[in-house]
Protein backbone atom coordinates (compact mmCIF):
# COMPACT_ATOMS: atom_id res chain seq x y z
CA UNK A 1 0.00 0.00 0.00
CA UNK A 2 1.49 3.25 -0.99
CA UNK A 3 1.20 5.93 1.70
CA UNK A 4 -1.58 8.35 1.66
CA UNK A 5 -1.05 11.08 3.71
CA UNK A 6 1.26 12.72 0.89
CA UNK A 7 -1.73 11.99 -1.67
CA UNK A 8 -3.34 15.43 -3.47
CA UNK A 9 -6.52 13.70 -4.27
CA UNK A 10 -7.92 10.61 -2.06
CA UNK A 11 -11.12 8.10 -1.80
CA UNK A 12 -11.45 5.64 0.84
CA UNK A 13 -14.37 3.22 0.01
CA UNK A 14 -16.23 5.54 -2.48
CA UNK A 15 -20.20 4.76 -3.10
CA UNK A 16 -22.15 6.11 -4.88
CA UNK A 17 -25.97 5.43 -5.50
CA UNK A 18 -28.84 7.08 -7.32
CA UNK A 19 -32.40 6.33 -6.65
CA UNK A 20 -35.06 6.63 -9.49
CA UNK A 21 -38.33 7.60 -7.94
CA UNK A 22 -41.63 7.39 -9.68
CA UNK A 23 -44.01 10.41 -9.87
CA UNK A 24 -45.41 10.25 -6.07
CA UNK A 25 -40.82 10.56 -5.26
CA UNK A 26 -41.56 6.87 -3.84
CA UNK A 27 -37.72 5.02 -4.58
CA UNK A 28 -38.39 2.53 -7.16
CA UNK A 29 -34.69 1.31 -7.96
CA UNK A 30 -31.34 2.19 -6.36
CA UNK A 31 -28.40 2.39 -9.00
CA UNK A 32 -25.16 1.72 -6.95
CA UNK A 33 -22.68 4.06 -10.02
CA UNK A 34 -19.86 3.76 -8.09
CA UNK A 35 -19.50 0.69 -5.73
CA UNK A 36 -16.70 0.95 -3.47
CA UNK A 37 -13.36 2.54 -4.72
CA UNK A 38 -10.25 3.29 -3.06
CA UNK A 39 -7.78 5.19 -4.93
CA UNK A 40 -5.09 7.95 -4.36
CA UNK A 41 -3.49 10.24 -6.53
CA UNK A 42 -0.70 12.21 -5.80
CA UNK A 43 0.80 15.93 -6.62
CA UNK A 44 1.76 16.81 -9.96
CA UNK A 45 0.34 13.42 -11.79
CA UNK A 46 -0.84 12.95 -15.13
CA UNK A 47 -3.65 10.04 -13.93
CA UNK A 48 -6.17 8.05 -17.21
CA UNK A 49 -9.90 6.94 -16.14
CA UNK A 50 -10.84 4.52 -18.70
CA UNK A 51 -13.83 2.35 -18.87
CA UNK A 52 -17.46 1.86 -20.73
CA UNK A 53 -20.26 4.19 -20.95
CA UNK A 54 -21.71 3.65 -17.77
CA UNK A 55 -19.18 2.26 -16.00
CA UNK A 56 -19.14 5.00 -13.30
CA UNK A 57 -16.29 7.29 -14.32
CA UNK A 58 -18.15 10.45 -14.65
CA UNK A 59 -19.85 9.74 -11.54
CA UNK A 60 -16.53 9.13 -9.65
CA UNK A 61 -14.80 11.73 -11.62
CA UNK A 62 -17.65 14.64 -9.87
CA UNK A 63 -16.58 13.41 -6.62
CA UNK A 64 -12.81 14.37 -7.01
CA UNK A 65 -14.44 18.16 -7.13
CA UNK A 66 -17.47 17.78 -4.94
CA UNK A 67 -20.21 18.21 -7.28
CA UNK A 68 -21.28 15.04 -6.21
CA UNK A 69 -20.77 14.14 -2.17
CA UNK A 70 -20.23 10.20 -1.05
CA UNK A 71 -23.36 8.10 -0.39
CA UNK A 72 -20.82 6.22 1.76
CA UNK A 73 -16.82 6.25 2.46
CA UNK A 74 -15.18 9.48 2.17
CA UNK A 75 -12.85 11.69 -0.68
CA UNK A 76 -10.08 14.07 0.39
CA UNK A 77 -8.82 16.55 -1.95
CA UNK A 78 -5.88 18.09 -1.14
CA UNK A 79 -6.51 17.09 2.99
CA UNK A 80 -10.79 18.26 2.71
CA UNK A 81 -12.81 15.84 3.15
CA UNK A 82 -15.00 17.26 -0.23
CA UNK A 83 -18.53 16.25 2.41
CA UNK A 84 -17.73 19.16 4.22
CA UNK A 85 -19.71 22.47 3.13
CA UNK A 86 -17.52 24.79 4.21
CA UNK A 87 -14.78 23.01 1.94
CA UNK A 88 -16.51 22.93 -0.91
CA UNK A 89 -15.40 26.41 -2.50
CA UNK A 90 -11.63 25.46 -1.43
CA UNK A 91 -11.99 22.34 -3.46
CA UNK A 92 -13.70 23.70 -6.64
CA UNK A 93 -10.71 26.16 -6.62
CA UNK A 94 -7.99 23.59 -6.41
CA UNK A 95 -9.88 21.43 -9.26
CA UNK A 96 -11.29 22.64 -12.12
CA UNK A 97 -13.67 20.02 -14.31
CA UNK A 98 -14.35 20.45 -17.73
CA UNK A 99 -17.46 18.61 -18.80
CA UNK A 100 -17.84 16.40 -22.45
CA UNK A 101 -21.38 18.68 -23.13
CA UNK A 102 -20.20 21.93 -23.61
CA UNK A 103 -23.54 23.43 -23.57
CA UNK A 104 -23.67 22.79 -19.71
CA UNK A 105 -20.84 24.65 -18.46
CA UNK A 106 -21.25 27.81 -21.16
CA UNK A 107 -22.99 30.80 -19.27
CA UNK A 108 -22.30 34.25 -21.04
CA UNK A 109 -23.29 35.57 -23.87
CA UNK A 110 -20.04 36.54 -25.10
CA UNK A 111 -16.95 33.79 -25.14
CA UNK A 112 -14.64 36.21 -23.15
CA UNK A 113 -16.85 36.80 -20.51
CA UNK A 114 -17.61 33.28 -20.34
CA UNK A 115 -13.47 32.81 -20.00
CA UNK A 116 -13.47 35.52 -17.60
CA UNK A 117 -16.07 33.87 -15.33
CA UNK A 118 -14.12 31.46 -13.36
CA UNK A 119 -11.10 33.73 -12.33
CA UNK A 120 -13.53 36.46 -11.55
CA UNK A 121 -15.44 34.52 -9.11
CA UNK A 122 -11.64 33.31 -7.32
CA UNK A 123 -11.81 37.19 -6.90
CA UNK A 124 -8.29 37.52 -9.24
CA UNK A 125 -7.74 41.45 -9.62
CA UNK A 126 -9.21 42.77 -13.13
CA UNK A 127 -5.33 43.18 -14.99
CA UNK A 128 -4.48 39.62 -14.12
CA UNK A 129 -7.97 38.72 -15.59
CA UNK A 130 -7.51 39.66 -18.96
CA UNK A 131 -4.29 38.45 -18.98
CA UNK A 132 -5.31 35.05 -18.37
CA UNK A 133 -8.50 35.07 -20.93
CA UNK A 134 -6.17 35.68 -23.85
CA UNK A 135 -3.69 33.46 -22.58
CA UNK A 136 -6.40 31.29 -22.30
CA UNK A 137 -8.21 31.55 -25.48
CA UNK A 138 -5.30 31.87 -27.46
CA UNK A 139 -3.38 28.54 -26.12
CA UNK A 140 -6.86 26.43 -27.63
CA UNK A 141 -7.09 28.97 -30.45
CA UNK A 142 -9.87 30.84 -29.86
CA UNK A 143 -8.13 34.04 -29.34
CA UNK A 144 -10.24 35.95 -32.89
CA UNK A 145 -13.67 34.48 -31.61
CA UNK A 146 -13.62 35.97 -27.88
CA UNK A 147 -16.39 38.86 -28.71
CA UNK A 148 -18.54 36.95 -30.40
CA UNK A 149 -21.30 34.80 -28.95
CA UNK A 150 -20.50 30.85 -27.88
CA UNK A 151 -24.55 30.44 -29.25
CA UNK A 152 -22.53 30.64 -32.61
CA UNK A 153 -20.09 28.21 -32.23
CA UNK A 154 -19.77 24.87 -33.23
CA UNK A 155 -19.82 22.02 -30.93
CA UNK A 156 -16.08 21.41 -30.87
CA UNK A 157 -15.41 24.79 -30.40
CA UNK A 158 -17.75 25.43 -27.52
CA UNK A 159 -15.56 22.69 -26.16
CA UNK A 160 -12.64 24.98 -26.51
CA UNK A 161 -13.84 27.68 -24.95
CA UNK A 162 -14.83 25.78 -21.65
CA UNK A 163 -10.98 24.26 -21.55
CA UNK A 164 -10.19 28.07 -22.64
CA UNK A 165 -11.83 28.75 -19.03
CA UNK A 166 -10.43 26.21 -17.26
CA UNK A 167 -7.38 26.70 -17.87
CA UNK A 168 -7.84 30.96 -16.42
CA UNK A 169 -8.61 29.89 -13.34
CA UNK A 170 -5.55 28.40 -13.19
CA UNK A 171 -6.05 25.56 -10.67
CA UNK A 172 -3.73 23.00 -9.03
CA UNK A 173 -5.92 20.25 -10.47
CA UNK A 174 -8.07 19.75 -14.12
CA UNK A 175 -10.03 16.96 -14.62
CA UNK A 176 -11.21 17.00 -17.90
CA UNK A 177 -14.44 14.40 -18.52
CA UNK A 178 -14.59 13.54 -21.96
CA UNK A 179 -13.52 17.31 -22.73
CA UNK A 180 -12.02 16.41 -26.46
CA UNK A 181 -15.04 14.40 -27.43
CA UNK A 182 -16.26 16.61 -29.98
CA UNK A 183 -12.51 18.12 -30.78
CA UNK A 184 -11.05 17.31 -34.37
CA UNK A 185 -8.07 15.22 -34.64
CA UNK A 186 -5.80 18.51 -34.06
CA UNK A 187 -7.72 20.28 -32.01
CA UNK A 188 -7.60 17.02 -29.48
CA UNK A 189 -4.05 16.61 -30.33
CA UNK A 190 -3.37 20.38 -28.91
CA UNK A 191 -5.30 20.39 -26.12
CA UNK A 192 -3.72 17.22 -25.29
CA UNK A 193 -0.08 18.53 -25.45
CA UNK A 194 -1.52 21.99 -23.98
CA UNK A 195 -2.46 19.62 -20.65
CA UNK A 196 0.60 17.58 -20.73
CA UNK A 197 2.66 20.57 -20.49
CA UNK A 198 0.72 22.15 -17.67
CA UNK A 199 1.43 19.20 -15.77
CA UNK A 200 5.23 18.87 -16.77
CA UNK A 201 6.14 22.20 -16.29
CA UNK A 202 3.82 23.57 -13.73
CA UNK A 203 3.46 19.94 -11.84
CA UNK A 204 -0.62 20.36 -12.18
CA UNK A 205 -2.62 17.29 -11.47
CA UNK A 206 -4.23 15.97 -14.22
CA UNK A 207 -7.59 13.40 -14.29
CA UNK A 208 -8.33 12.90 -18.02
CA UNK A 209 -11.35 10.70 -18.49
CA UNK A 210 -11.06 9.86 -22.02
CA UNK A 211 -11.96 6.74 -24.70
CA UNK A 212 -8.59 7.90 -26.71
CA UNK A 213 -6.25 5.19 -25.94
CA UNK A 214 -3.73 7.18 -27.50
CA UNK A 215 -4.17 10.10 -25.02
CA UNK A 216 -3.51 7.62 -22.53
CA UNK A 217 -0.15 6.04 -22.86
CA UNK A 218 1.84 9.14 -21.83
CA UNK A 219 -0.38 8.98 -18.47
CA UNK A 220 1.56 7.85 -14.97
CA UNK A 221 -1.59 5.83 -13.48
CA UNK A 222 -4.51 4.12 -15.02
CA UNK A 223 -7.94 3.49 -13.72
CA UNK A 224 -10.05 1.27 -15.36
CA UNK A 225 -13.79 1.09 -14.17
CA UNK A 226 -16.26 -1.62 -14.76
CA UNK A 227 -19.16 -1.77 -12.67
CA UNK A 228 -19.10 0.93 -11.11
CA UNK A 229 -15.46 -0.30 -8.86
CA UNK A 230 -11.51 -0.19 -10.09
CA UNK A 231 -11.04 -3.38 -12.27
CA UNK A 232 -7.72 -2.75 -13.38
CA UNK A 233 -5.02 0.05 -12.50
CA UNK A 234 -1.21 0.33 -12.84
CA UNK A 235 1.07 1.78 -15.47
CA UNK A 236 -0.40 2.00 -19.05
CA UNK A 237 2.06 -0.81 -19.85
CA UNK A 238 0.75 -2.85 -17.42
CA UNK A 239 -2.35 -2.13 -18.04
CA UNK A 240 -2.81 -2.75 -22.09
CA UNK A 241 -0.89 -5.97 -21.17
CA UNK A 242 -4.03 -7.26 -19.44
CA UNK A 243 -5.52 -7.81 -22.85
CA UNK A 244 -8.82 -10.03 -21.27
CA UNK A 245 -9.66 -7.79 -18.54
CA UNK A 246 -9.76 -5.39 -20.64
CA UNK A 247 -11.60 -6.85 -23.18
CA UNK A 248 -14.54 -7.64 -20.23
CA UNK A 249 -14.06 -3.25 -18.93
CA UNK A 250 -15.30 -3.27 -23.10
CA UNK A 251 -11.92 -1.44 -23.93
CA UNK A 252 -9.90 -1.43 -26.60
CA UNK A 253 -5.82 -1.68 -27.46
CA UNK A 254 -4.25 1.34 -28.80
CA UNK A 255 -3.62 1.01 -32.75
CA UNK A 256 0.09 0.31 -32.51
CA UNK A 257 -0.86 -2.51 -30.06
CA UNK A 258 -3.57 -4.01 -32.20
CA UNK A 259 -0.95 -4.22 -34.87
CA UNK A 260 1.53 -5.79 -33.13
CA UNK A 261 -1.34 -8.77 -31.51
CA UNK A 262 -2.04 -9.07 -35.60
CA UNK A 263 1.60 -9.88 -36.46
CA UNK A 264 2.37 -12.18 -33.49
CA UNK A 265 -1.09 -14.33 -33.96
CA UNK A 266 0.30 -14.63 -37.47
CA UNK A 267 4.06 -16.06 -36.06
CA UNK A 268 6.14 -12.55 -36.42
CA UNK A 269 8.19 -12.27 -33.16
CA UNK A 270 7.37 -9.01 -32.35
CA UNK A 271 6.88 -7.38 -28.67
CA UNK A 272 3.66 -7.68 -27.05
CA UNK A 273 3.62 -4.71 -24.64
CA UNK A 274 3.98 -1.93 -27.72
CA UNK A 275 1.55 0.72 -26.99
CA UNK A 276 2.45 3.42 -29.37
CA UNK A 277 3.22 3.57 -33.49
CA UNK A 278 7.08 5.03 -32.38
CA UNK A 279 7.94 1.98 -30.36
CA UNK A 280 5.95 -0.51 -33.00
CA UNK A 281 8.50 1.41 -36.08
CA UNK A 282 11.32 0.84 -33.85
CA UNK A 283 10.49 -3.05 -33.23
CA UNK A 284 10.06 -3.76 -36.58
CA UNK A 285 13.31 -1.86 -37.33
CA UNK A 286 14.62 -4.30 -35.21
CA UNK A 287 13.20 -7.20 -36.68
CA UNK A 288 13.95 -6.27 -40.36
CA UNK A 289 17.27 -5.32 -39.80
CA UNK B 1 -32.17 8.25 -54.47
CA UNK B 2 -29.83 11.56 -55.75
CA UNK B 3 -28.80 14.37 -54.04
CA UNK B 4 -27.18 17.77 -55.61
CA UNK B 5 -25.80 20.64 -54.24
CA UNK B 6 -25.11 23.26 -57.55
CA UNK B 7 -22.67 26.07 -56.31
CA UNK B 8 -24.13 26.12 -52.76
CA UNK B 9 -23.14 29.03 -50.50
CA UNK B 10 -24.17 29.96 -46.95
CA UNK B 11 -23.64 32.92 -44.54
CA UNK B 12 -24.94 33.42 -41.08
CA UNK B 13 -26.26 36.25 -39.51
CA UNK B 14 -26.57 38.32 -43.30
CA UNK B 15 -26.24 41.52 -42.94
CA UNK B 16 -25.68 41.66 -39.41
CA UNK B 17 -21.68 42.42 -37.84
CA UNK B 18 -22.31 38.65 -36.78
CA UNK B 19 -21.39 37.95 -40.73
CA UNK B 20 -20.13 34.75 -41.07
CA UNK B 21 -19.38 32.59 -44.39
CA UNK B 22 -20.28 28.78 -43.61
CA UNK B 23 -19.95 27.22 -46.86
CA UNK B 24 -18.41 28.54 -50.01
CA UNK B 25 -19.10 27.66 -53.30
CA UNK B 26 -20.07 23.88 -52.89
CA UNK B 27 -20.46 21.47 -55.92
CA UNK B 28 -21.58 17.73 -54.94
CA UNK B 29 -23.37 15.06 -55.71
CA UNK B 30 -24.29 11.87 -53.72
CA UNK B 31 -25.79 9.32 -55.24
CA UNK B 32 -27.74 5.86 -54.32
CA UNK B 33 -26.33 3.45 -52.40
CA UNK B 34 -22.85 5.56 -51.73
CA UNK B 35 -21.18 4.69 -48.14
CA UNK B 36 -19.87 8.60 -47.65
CA UNK B 37 -17.56 10.11 -44.62
CA UNK B 38 -17.18 14.07 -44.51
CA UNK B 39 -14.18 15.13 -42.34
CA UNK B 40 -13.17 18.76 -41.58
CA UNK B 41 -12.16 20.49 -38.69
CA UNK B 42 -14.74 22.32 -35.90
CA UNK B 43 -16.16 25.23 -37.38
CA UNK B 44 -15.46 23.85 -40.97
CA UNK B 45 -18.94 23.96 -42.19
CA UNK B 46 -19.70 20.42 -41.75
CA UNK B 47 -22.91 20.80 -39.99
CA UNK B 48 -24.17 23.80 -41.90
CA UNK B 49 -23.46 21.80 -44.92
CA UNK B 50 -25.64 18.24 -43.81
CA UNK B 51 -28.40 20.96 -42.72
CA UNK B 52 -28.75 22.07 -46.38
CA UNK B 53 -29.20 18.73 -47.29
CA UNK B 54 -32.95 18.07 -45.85
CA UNK B 55 -33.84 21.59 -46.14
CA UNK B 56 -33.38 23.16 -42.27
CA UNK B 57 -31.19 25.82 -43.72
CA UNK B 58 -31.89 27.81 -46.69
CA UNK B 59 -28.56 28.33 -48.87
CA UNK B 60 -27.52 31.85 -49.47
CA UNK B 61 -26.58 30.99 -52.71
CA UNK B 62 -26.92 28.11 -55.38
CA UNK B 63 -29.05 25.32 -55.54
CA UNK B 64 -29.66 21.58 -53.91
CA UNK B 65 -31.67 19.05 -56.14
CA UNK B 66 -33.60 16.01 -54.25
CA UNK B 67 -34.01 13.07 -57.15
CA UNK B 68 -33.64 15.84 -59.85
CA UNK B 69 -36.09 18.73 -57.83
CA UNK B 70 -34.87 21.60 -56.63
CA UNK B 71 -35.89 21.72 -53.29
CA UNK B 72 -36.83 25.48 -53.00
CA UNK B 73 -39.59 25.05 -55.04
CA UNK B 74 -42.68 26.70 -54.04
CA UNK B 75 -44.42 23.01 -54.41
CA UNK B 76 -41.64 21.31 -53.30
CA UNK B 77 -43.05 19.34 -50.07
CA UNK B 78 -40.53 20.50 -47.47
CA UNK B 79 -42.43 18.06 -45.08
CA UNK B 80 -41.63 14.96 -46.98
CA UNK B 81 -38.03 16.31 -47.58
CA UNK B 82 -37.05 15.84 -43.76
CA UNK B 83 -38.10 12.37 -43.70
CA UNK B 84 -36.48 11.73 -47.07
CA UNK B 85 -33.00 12.48 -45.99
CA UNK B 86 -33.01 11.34 -42.36
CA UNK B 87 -30.46 13.59 -40.51
CA UNK B 88 -29.53 12.10 -36.87
CA UNK B 89 -27.91 15.39 -35.07
CA UNK B 90 -24.76 15.62 -33.14
CA UNK B 91 -26.08 13.43 -29.26
CA UNK B 92 -29.38 12.91 -30.59
CA UNK B 93 -30.52 11.26 -27.49
CA UNK B 94 -30.64 14.70 -25.67
CA UNK B 95 -33.70 14.74 -28.10
CA UNK B 96 -35.03 11.63 -26.73
CA UNK B 97 -38.64 12.88 -24.36
CA UNK B 98 -41.47 10.18 -24.93
CA UNK B 99 -42.20 7.76 -22.01
CA UNK B 100 -41.37 4.95 -23.98
CA UNK B 101 -38.85 4.02 -26.85
CA UNK B 102 -41.11 3.08 -28.94
CA UNK B 103 -43.43 6.42 -28.30
CA UNK B 104 -40.49 7.93 -29.23
CA UNK B 105 -39.23 5.99 -32.58
CA UNK B 106 -43.04 6.32 -33.69
CA UNK B 107 -42.89 10.68 -33.26
CA UNK B 108 -41.15 11.37 -36.41
CA UNK B 109 -42.61 8.88 -39.15
CA UNK B 110 -45.84 10.37 -37.24
CA UNK B 111 -45.58 13.68 -38.30
CA UNK B 112 -45.02 12.25 -41.24
CA UNK B 113 -48.80 11.79 -42.50
CA UNK B 114 -48.19 7.78 -42.60
CA UNK B 115 -51.09 5.95 -41.92
CA UNK B 116 -51.06 4.64 -37.77
CA UNK B 117 -50.81 1.16 -38.93
CA UNK B 118 -47.73 2.08 -40.67
CA UNK B 119 -45.87 4.18 -38.56
CA UNK B 120 -46.34 1.35 -36.03
CA UNK B 121 -45.14 -1.06 -38.42
CA UNK B 122 -42.20 1.59 -39.07
CA UNK B 123 -41.23 2.33 -35.65
CA UNK B 124 -40.69 -1.56 -35.04
CA UNK B 125 -38.83 -2.43 -37.66
CA UNK B 126 -36.30 0.92 -37.08
CA UNK B 127 -35.98 -0.18 -33.60
CA UNK B 128 -35.60 -4.12 -34.74
CA UNK B 129 -32.42 -2.76 -37.53
CA UNK B 130 -30.65 -0.87 -34.78
CA UNK B 131 -31.11 -3.72 -32.33
CA UNK B 132 -32.68 -2.71 -29.66
CA UNK B 133 -34.89 -5.72 -28.45
CA UNK B 134 -38.78 -5.92 -27.51
CA UNK B 135 -38.26 -5.72 -23.95
CA UNK B 136 -37.04 -2.26 -23.99
CA UNK B 137 -40.10 -1.11 -26.09
CA UNK B 138 -42.15 -0.04 -23.32
CA UNK B 139 -39.40 1.72 -20.91
CA UNK B 140 -38.55 4.86 -20.32
CA UNK B 141 -35.39 5.84 -22.50
CA UNK B 142 -33.96 7.32 -19.59
CA UNK B 143 -32.74 3.77 -18.33
CA UNK B 144 -31.45 2.79 -21.68
CA UNK B 145 -27.24 3.55 -21.65
CA UNK B 146 -25.69 6.20 -23.56
CA UNK B 147 -25.29 3.43 -26.13
CA UNK B 148 -28.51 2.02 -26.88
CA UNK B 149 -30.02 5.86 -25.88
CA UNK B 150 -27.45 6.20 -29.43
CA UNK B 151 -29.32 3.94 -31.60
CA UNK B 152 -32.95 4.74 -30.34
CA UNK B 153 -32.30 8.18 -31.44
CA UNK B 154 -31.36 7.17 -34.94
CA UNK B 155 -34.05 4.71 -34.69
CA UNK B 156 -36.31 7.68 -34.29
CA UNK B 157 -35.14 9.06 -37.31
CA UNK B 158 -34.70 5.51 -39.53
CA UNK B 159 -38.65 4.94 -38.76
CA UNK B 160 -39.95 7.81 -41.30
CA UNK B 161 -38.02 5.52 -43.87
CA UNK B 162 -35.26 8.17 -45.23
CA UNK B 163 -33.87 6.81 -48.42
CA UNK B 164 -30.60 8.21 -47.11
CA UNK B 165 -29.03 8.72 -43.88
CA UNK B 166 -27.03 11.67 -42.67
CA UNK B 167 -25.35 11.28 -39.07
CA UNK B 168 -23.98 14.57 -37.44
CA UNK B 169 -20.51 13.10 -35.48
CA UNK B 170 -22.48 9.75 -34.42
CA UNK B 171 -19.93 8.12 -32.42
CA UNK B 172 -18.84 11.47 -30.75
CA UNK B 173 -18.63 10.01 -26.82
CA UNK B 174 -19.56 6.81 -27.38
CA UNK B 175 -17.02 4.09 -25.89
CA UNK B 176 -14.57 1.81 -27.99
CA UNK B 177 -17.52 -0.72 -27.91
CA UNK B 178 -20.34 1.37 -28.25
CA UNK B 179 -18.57 3.19 -31.47
CA UNK B 180 -18.10 -0.20 -33.03
CA UNK B 181 -21.65 -1.16 -32.12
CA UNK B 182 -22.87 2.23 -33.91
CA UNK B 183 -20.23 1.75 -37.00
CA UNK B 184 -21.38 -1.71 -36.96
CA UNK B 185 -25.05 -0.59 -37.45
CA UNK B 186 -24.23 2.05 -40.58
CA UNK B 187 -22.39 -0.74 -41.98
CA UNK B 188 -25.71 -3.06 -41.71
CA UNK B 189 -27.92 -0.62 -43.43
CA UNK B 190 -25.58 0.03 -46.30
CA UNK B 191 -25.38 -3.20 -46.93
CA UNK B 192 -28.19 -5.40 -45.98
CA UNK B 193 -30.65 -2.47 -46.65
CA UNK B 194 -29.65 -0.47 -49.65
CA UNK B 195 -29.35 2.75 -48.03
CA UNK B 196 -27.35 5.53 -48.81
CA UNK B 197 -24.79 6.69 -45.48
CA UNK B 198 -23.55 9.89 -44.98
CA UNK B 199 -21.61 10.70 -41.63
CA UNK B 200 -19.68 13.48 -40.06
CA UNK B 201 -16.34 11.72 -38.31
CA UNK B 202 -13.59 12.81 -36.74
CA UNK B 203 -11.69 9.76 -36.53
CA UNK B 204 -9.64 8.87 -39.51
CA UNK B 205 -9.21 5.62 -38.44
CA UNK B 206 -13.11 4.44 -38.29
CA UNK B 207 -13.48 6.56 -41.80
CA UNK B 208 -10.83 4.86 -43.24
CA UNK B 209 -12.71 1.58 -42.42
CA UNK B 210 -16.08 2.20 -43.53
CA UNK B 211 -16.14 4.72 -46.04
CA UNK B 212 -16.47 4.26 -49.44
CA UNK B 213 -15.56 7.99 -50.33
CA UNK B 214 -14.22 10.67 -47.97
CA UNK B 215 -14.81 13.84 -48.47
CA UNK B 216 -12.88 17.28 -46.86
CA UNK B 217 -14.11 20.28 -46.15
CA UNK B 218 -12.00 23.65 -44.92
CA UNK B 219 -13.24 26.64 -44.27
CA UNK B 220 -16.48 26.44 -45.96
CA UNK B 221 -15.18 24.22 -49.19
CA UNK B 222 -14.84 20.70 -50.39
CA UNK B 223 -11.30 20.18 -51.04
CA UNK B 224 -10.81 16.78 -51.35
CA UNK B 225 -13.24 14.00 -52.59
CA UNK B 226 -12.25 10.23 -53.20
CA UNK B 227 -11.76 6.62 -51.76
CA UNK B 228 -10.13 7.16 -48.32
CA UNK B 229 -7.11 4.98 -49.64
CA UNK B 230 -6.66 7.80 -52.05
CA UNK B 231 -7.67 10.86 -49.68
CA UNK B 232 -5.57 9.72 -46.85
CA UNK B 233 -2.17 9.61 -49.10
CA UNK B 234 -2.52 13.54 -48.87
CA UNK B 235 -0.73 13.89 -45.43
CA UNK B 236 0.92 17.07 -46.23
CA UNK B 237 -2.42 18.69 -47.23
CA UNK B 238 -5.06 17.02 -44.50
CA UNK B 239 -2.03 18.72 -41.68
CA UNK B 240 -1.77 21.63 -43.19
CA UNK B 241 -5.49 22.74 -42.73
CA UNK B 242 -5.78 21.24 -39.22
CA UNK B 243 -6.78 17.36 -40.20
CA UNK B 244 -4.58 14.36 -39.68
CA UNK B 245 -4.38 10.85 -41.19
CA UNK B 246 -4.90 7.08 -39.73
CA UNK B 247 -1.94 6.69 -37.49
CA UNK B 248 -1.08 4.19 -39.99
CA UNK B 249 0.03 6.41 -42.78
CA UNK B 250 1.88 7.80 -40.65
CA UNK B 251 3.68 4.83 -39.22
CA UNK B 252 4.20 3.93 -43.26
CA UNK B 253 5.80 7.72 -43.79
CA UNK B 254 7.98 7.06 -41.27
CA UNK B 255 8.91 3.42 -42.85
CA UNK B 256 9.87 4.58 -45.94
CA UNK B 257 11.99 7.07 -44.64
CA UNK B 258 13.98 3.59 -43.16
CA UNK B 259 13.70 2.04 -46.87
CA UNK B 260 10.22 0.43 -46.93
CA UNK B 261 8.27 0.81 -49.93
CA UNK B 262 4.16 1.00 -50.24
CA UNK B 263 2.40 1.00 -53.06
CA UNK B 264 -0.17 3.35 -51.00
CA UNK B 265 0.04 3.80 -47.38
CA UNK B 266 -2.23 1.80 -45.61
CA UNK B 267 -5.40 3.48 -43.75
CA UNK B 268 -6.52 0.30 -41.55
CA UNK B 269 -4.88 -1.50 -38.66
CA UNK B 270 -5.57 -5.17 -40.58
CA UNK B 271 -4.27 -3.84 -44.32
CA UNK B 272 -1.00 -2.38 -42.28
CA UNK B 273 -0.19 -5.83 -40.80
CA UNK B 274 -1.24 -7.64 -43.89
CA UNK B 275 1.77 -5.20 -45.48
CA UNK B 276 3.99 -6.43 -42.91
CA UNK B 277 3.36 -9.94 -42.33
CA UNK B 278 3.67 -9.59 -46.42
CA UNK B 279 7.30 -8.53 -46.05
CA UNK B 280 8.15 -10.60 -43.68
CA UNK B 281 7.39 -14.16 -44.99
CA UNK B 282 8.41 -12.71 -48.61
CA UNK B 283 11.50 -11.75 -46.94
CA UNK B 284 11.72 -15.82 -45.12
CA UNK B 285 10.95 -17.01 -48.89
CA UNK B 286 14.04 -14.96 -50.22
CA UNK B 287 16.34 -16.66 -47.88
Amino acid sequence: MKEKKGAFLRTEGLVHEYSRRDEEGNVTEIIRAVDGVDLSVEPGEFIAVLGANGSGKSTLAKHFNALLTPTDGVVYLDGKRTDQEENVLAIRQLAGMVFQNPDNQLVSNVVEEDVAFGPENLGVPTKEIRKRVKEGLESVGMYAYRKKSPNHLSGGQKQRVAIAGILAMQSGCIILDEATSMLDPMGRKSIIEQVLRLNKEKKITIILITHHMDEVVHADKVFVMKKGKVALSGTPRQVFGQAELLEECKVTLPEAAQIAEELYEHGMPVRTDILTMQELEEELERIFA
Amino acid sequence: MSLILDHVGYIYGKGTNEEKRALDDVSLEIKEHEFIALIGRTGSGKSTLVQIFNGLEQPSEGTVYFNGRDISDKDFNKRELRGKVGLVFQYPEHQLFEETVIKDVQFGPGNMGFRPLDVEMYAFQALKDVGIGDELLDVSPLVLSGGQKRRVAIAGVLAMQPEILVLDEPMAGLDPVGRREILALLQKLYREKGMTIFFISHNMEEVAEVAGRVLVMDKGKIVLDGPPAKVFQYQKELEQIGLGVPQTVTLAGHLEERGWSFSEKPVTVHEMAAEILEKWNGGKNDS
